[in-house]
């Protein structure tokens, strides 16, 4: 069980990838929502909150303190391992969709790298049956 | 002629393969890991042909320095002082702020929805940076089709396809452009005066064309999102200052140089120097706008450049200079051919390398084209390195990246789908343009 969880999320985040990550918490968890912009507007801001209200009610639901956090950067996979590192997590939980095809060839992965960088424990979670 | 070594070639070809494949290779003996990236992959490709002795100091000099009219030190200079400027002008907000006032003025209805994303893609990459416009653009199509309900595909395919139908109408629009131009010493108002009604030629059939097959995607009418655009203005000031030295530079870009008496890369960087230093003034640093930069497309350019001259000096330039000859012997030869074999050439290894290489071909004293003259196929070339993008996924370091970030938010695009649009689409589009350089070049 883990007290201090990065929990990434974009558009394509299934329901799947956040109860995996409740799962993972201990009861006194603090959960950071990370969710990477490109340009950090209020326009973005509002966008943000209201797409990903969904997450943070599973939370409130399962009792976990968590925060959304809007990190602006245009390196997705550099900002997530720098918010780890900065917010001293004990593990970053992502979801991960295998590409097939010419473009999981030739694609880098944001969980892979992840994976190789992250200062902490880092769980990936696949929807069962999901390939793009 | 005698046959070149190979290893040169191949060297070339695994550049090219690296690029695409930009593995991670752990460290021998170490817990690190090395990124062979965009920006690593044709270092290492020089530094194996130095290190076999393929190569000398005098082609690497040569490379960086340039010879002939191309210097890739120049070249360098302009694109990143250009997108400084453009990413300087994207950082306030502006672009994201103008697409959202896209989205108000359609009022709902698909069509003209369709229409004006594509008109604003095409005001948008006339003058500013083709990446940029794709990354705003993307993001923008997300929003608006998840809370609209609509189908992203259509806006997708058609934002991508004009930005690289329309990056050929001005010298700024492409790389690409400004490698070719100054290999034959085509002035920024001459390569407009040849290329911008060919590109205004091409957008208008890829848009009919995009229209056609995807017009039953395209509700009538949709439910109009409640958008404010101001929300996404970072900075009013900033926005203004950036338009309006943008359009300085474009303007000071397209005098003679025998006017200005300062060449255009130099004119580029004092823009881009003054537009530094008011960020500097305006955000107390600058460090946000410079990690923004494709810095990687430094050692990119320089590594190509010096592996190119390493075939030049090899003579794989000659022997397909000597080739090309054969389809260029006429006029239609020289703009349909070359066209056609640029595009493709380009859809399959990348129009960087592409047209550093078709340049160096262009440049060989073996290169014969009608009426003596290169002007046709350096003008078919910047076709083809901007088509080339819209065939296939690799065409551009653009195609997989916009992939990628489709991708990442849930919307799969193969390349067998993109590639079977791109066909479809761009094969009418460079008929068309071809014919209209064609009549361009018979009425001059």
């Amino acid at each position: 069980m883990f007290k201090r969880m990065t929990l990434c999320v974009t558009e394509a985040t299934p329901e799947e990838v956040i109860q995996a990550a409740i799962r993972l918490c201990s009861k006194d968890a603090e959960v950071y929502v990370l969710h990477v912009v490109r340009l950090l507007t209020d326009f973005s801001r509002k966008e943000v909150s209201d797409k990903f209200s969904w997450v943070m009610s599973l939370l409130k639901k399962a009792g976990l303190k968590s925060k959304l956090e809007i990190v602006e950067s245009t390196d997705v996979k550099k900002a997530i391992v720098s918010f780890a590192k900065e917010k001293s997590s004990e593990v970053i939980v992502i979801g991960t969709i295998p590409r097939k095809g010419l473009l999981g060839y030739f694609s880098e992965s944001i969980s892979d790298y992840v994976v190789k960088n992250a200062p902490c424990a880092v769980v990936l979670i696949k929807k069962a049956g999901q390939l793009a | 002629m005698s046959s070149p070594s190979i290893f040169p070639m191949l060297i070339f070809i695994a550049t090219i393969f690296l690029v695409f494949k930009h593995p991670t290779i752990r460290i021998p003996f170490t817990s690190r890991y090395v990124h062979i990236d965009y920006g690593l992959a044709p270092i290492i490709g020089v530094i194996v042909l130095f290190a076999t002795h393929s190569i000398d100091g005098n082609t690497v000099i040569r490379g960086i320095l340039g010879s002939d009219s191309v210097k890739p030190y120049s070249i360098i200079i302009l694109i990143m002082a250009l997108s400084y400027i453009c990413v300087s002008l994207d950082f306030t907000g502006l672009f994201e702020y103008l697409s959202l006032r896209v989205v108000n003025a359609s009022n709902g209805y698909g069509k003209k929805l369709f229409v004006y994303f594509f008109l604003l893609t095409a005001f948008l990459t006339l003058f500013t940076d083709n990446d940029i416009v794709i990354l705003t653009m993307t993001l923008i199509i997300f929003y608006v089709s998840k809370n609209a309900g609509l189908d992203p595909i259509p806006f997708l395919f058609t934002q991508f396809f004009v930005v690289n139908v329309l990056g050929m109408a001005l010298y700024i629009g492409n790389p690409t452009n400004i490698v070719a131009a100054d290999a034959y010493g085509l002035s920024f108002i001459e390569f407009a005066k040849w290329m911008f009604l060919p590109s205004i030629s091409g957008a208008v059939t890829c848009l009919i064309l995009l229209w056609v097959i995807f017009r039953r995607r395209v509700p009538k009418k949709f439910k109009k999102p409640t958008i404010n655009p101001n929300l996404a203005l970072k900075n009013r000031d900033g926005a203004l200052f950036g338009s309006a030295l943008l359009a300085f530079t474009i303007l000071f870009m397209s005098l003679p140089v025998s006017w200005t008496g300062v060449p255009i890369w130099a004119v580029t960087l004092i823009f881009a120097t003054v537009m530094a230093f008011h960020d500097l003034i305006l955000y107390r640093s600058n460090r946000a706008i410079l990690s923004r930069l494709p810095w990687k497309i430094v050692p990119f350019l320089i590594g190509l450049f010096i592996i190119a001259e390493g075939l030049a000096s090899t003579g794989w330039t000659d022997l397909f200079a000597s080739l090309l000859s054969k389809i260029s012997g006429n006029l239609a030869g020289g703009i349909f051919g070359i066209g056609l074999l640029s595009s493709i050439a380009a859809g399959f290894m990348n129009n960087h390398p592409m047209t550093i290489f078709f340049v160096k071909a262009f440049q060989s004293p073996h290169f014969a084209s009608f009426g003596a003259s290169k002007l046709g196929p350096t003008l078919a070339l910047v076709m083809g390195s901007n088509l080339g993008a819209n065939l296939t996924l690799m065409g551009a370091l653009a195609g997989i990246m916009w992939a990628k970030i489709l991708s990442d938010k849930g919307c799969y695009i193969s390349f067998s789908q993109f590639s079977k649009y791109g066909f479809a689409v761009m094969l009418p589009v460079i008929t068309v343009i071809c014919s209209t350089l064609m009549v361009e070049l018979m009425w001059a």
